[in-house]
């Protein structure tokens, strides 16, 4: 089980305070750990925190508190240069691939800027290192036929591919970088419902096979519900619960979690109107944690 | 007459430097006074356009063919500013997004009174007695001081409900809402469901419904009719169309949705969807589009946009997009 090794990433009490009047605390005292081949899901809705967690991954935001370890070693927040080499290994797909890949290269170039990156961070790592990239050199048409696209697409530039190609596409180009770390951050929110489950699906397919771990960030819980070992769910810059998918969703604990799982419409054709919360003063309860099975 | 309002056989291309194309083909609805007509489809599918043509807010360069009823009236006989006199009085819209449908600059009581006065010509204090019944009737408290207030003041969800009430100022017979519950959290949009739910039923509105989102469909309307490619290729009571959809695409549209009849119910049905097929919005989850082709099995009669079909290579819908 997951809790007898080492986490990739070990995340203890962050606090982030955006500065305002007055500051926003979008997120307060927030832990988890993440394992190797694990798929994750963290759930909530807009302003929960959950985005400032990726930042805070990616190094994109730093803590007012609280302190974040990749493979032990604390995750340096990202200044005027690039990122330390070794912590490329935490790669990300954002919500919209329209505007995360660049308009006016092809997607080939793109691709292999991931590879290119993989293959400073194997040449630089000592034998050994946890962070190594183990998998085979691919190229960027490898890769593109990896995502179900054709290695020819290559010389294509990203706006010549529907929205789903895309994120496909921005998969692709995150895995390349061979990640131990996947983050993808509301991913499939930006696509049409039939490819939603699609594109999910094959991002924790292809993480999980590369041996990384996919924190699979959405407000949609219908979907990574499919997908994801665990859930996490936020509320108000909290864990409000965690646990096993299976366990969150047919037996929610969280006054939170309830309400979240009864306001989603099922497509049943039962014509059931989804029960509107009541109000939001029973969410600031206790966090419920189930156990590993 | 019939009441409500009643599409028939619209057509709709936009005229380009290489001809005429193609956006929707006889589109044919029909929304009863007190119901919810659902119309879902994927992006560029002409949900939205249709919505738009019934207010007189197609695209330039649009060539229109067909009729539109609004309580037997004949819409498409009407153009330019008289048509002024249907738009926000005897229909009413709800866009997706509520912070860029209400002007950040003007207060709320402003955006609520403007044209109830312009269409109904009521006095000052009468527009402001109206506007606070529009107000109480989508469940915005704070009576005459919300009126006072920006649009940015609010959350998301009441901004929703604001525009909601700005609709149904001038008590249009017909609300076109148009993904209108789509940017917001499921447990708000479940309230702005609840009450165009209630709207319906307790003044008898006539509203067609707008979404991709099929678990919002099955939620609010009474028949929901599904559109590809410009084409309603089916419709039918909610109930039907779910749990017994006779068109290929409705079934592979609900067979690729979580929860659905048929769709994806635990994580062992992934294992019956191929991730690495390049199928994408067309709910073909082979990629050869079997569905395309029972399409025009199905409808022989149908062929006349064959250059169009021709071109289908799944990125048309990105295009469109």
């Amino acid at each position: 089980m997951p809790s007898e090794r080492a986490p990739v990433i070990r995340a203890r009490d962050i606090e982030v305070v955006y500065p305002g009047h007055p500051p926003v605390r979008a997120v307060r005292g927030v832990s988890f750990d993440l394992f190797k081949g694990e798929v994750v899901g963290l759930v909530g809705e807009s302003g929960c925190g959950k985005s400032t967690i990726a930042k805070v991954l990616t190094g994109l935001v730093r803590p007012a508190g609280g302190a974040v370890e990749y493979h032990g070693q604390p995750i340096r927040p990202l200044g005027v240069r690039r990122r330390p080499l070794f912590q490329t290994g935490i790669q990300m797909v954002f919500q919209d691939p329209g505007s995360s890949l660049n308009p006016r290269r092809p997607v080939g170039p793109q691709i292999r800027d991931g590879l290119e990156l993989a293959l400073r961070r194997r040449r630089q790592a000592g034998p050994g290192d946890p962070a190594q990239p183990a998998g085979p050199t691919a190229n960027p048409g490898d890769w593109l036929e990896r995502v179900g696209l054709a290695a020819g697409d290559q010389t294509r530039y990203p706006g010549s591919f529907s929205g789903g190609q895309r994120q496909r596409v921005a998969t692709a180009r995150a895995l390349a970088a061979e990640p131990d770390v996947l983050i993808g951050d509301e991913p499939i929110s930006a696509l049409d419902a039939s490819t939603q489950a699609k594109v999910a699906y094959l991002m924790s397919k292809l993480a999980v096979s590369q041996g990384a771990v996919l924190l699979f960030i959405s407000h949609d819980l219908s979907v990574v519900r499919l997908i994801a070992d665990r859930l996490l769910v936020m509320w108000s810059g909290r864990i409000v619960e965690s646990g096993p998918t299976e366990a969150v969703w047919s037996n929610p604990g969280h006054p939170y979690t309830k309400v979240l799982l009864g306001a989603i419409p099922a497509p049943d054709g039962a014509g059931r109107l989804p029960a509107v919360p009541a109000g939001t003063a029973a969410f600031d309860a206790p966090p419920v944690i189930h156990d590993d099975p | 007459m019939t009441p409500g309002l009643r599409i028939d056989s619209l057509s709709l291309s936009i005229r380009g430097e290489d001809g005429l194309t193609p956006i929707l083909d006889r589109v044919s609805l029909q929304v009863g006074r007190g119901e919810v007509q659902g119309l879902a489809g994927e992006s560029g599918s002409g949900k939205t356009i249709t919505g738009l043509t019934v207010i007189g807010l197609e695209p330039p360069r649009a060539e229109v063919t067909g009729r539109i009823w609004l309580d037997g009236e004949d819409l498409m006989a009407i153009t330019g500013r008289s048509l002024n006199a249907i738009r926000g009085r005897r229909v009413g819209m709800v866009f997706q997004d509520p912070t860029t449908s209400l002007h950040p600059q003007l207060t709320v009581g402003a955006q609520l009174t403007d044209h109830v006065r312009y269409h109904l010509g009521v006095s000052r204090a009468e527009a402001l007695e109206r506007a606070q019944t529009a107000l109480d009737r989508v469940g915005v408290a704070g009576g005459r001081e919300t009126l006072r207030r920006y649009p940015h003041e609010f959350s998301g969800g009441q901004r929703q409900r604001i525009a909601i009430a700005i609709a149904l100022a001038c008590e249009p017979a017909v609300l076109i809402a148009d993904e209108p519950t789509t940017a917001l959290d499921v447990t708000v949009q479940a309230g702005v469901l609840a009450l165009i739910r209630s709207l319906v039923d307790s003044l008898g509105l006539a509203v067609l419904f707008i979404t991709h989102d099929l678990g919002v469909m099955s939620a609010v309307a009474d028949r929901v009719a599904i559109m590809r490619r410009g084409r309603i290729v089916e419709n039918g009571e909610r109930a039907q169309v779910f749990t017994a959809p006779a068109h290929p695409y409705t079934r592979e549209l609900l067979a690729s949705l979580p929860g659905a009849t048929g769709g994806l119910r635990s994580r062992a049905d992934l294992a019956g969807i191929d991730p690495f097929g390049s199928g994408d919005p067309t709910g073909d989850p082979t990629g050869d589009r079997p569905a395309d082709a029972a399409l025009v099995r199905d409808r022989p009669a149908d062929d006349d946009l064959a250059g169009r079909e021709s071109t289908g290579d799944g990125r048309e819908e990105a295009a469109d997009a």
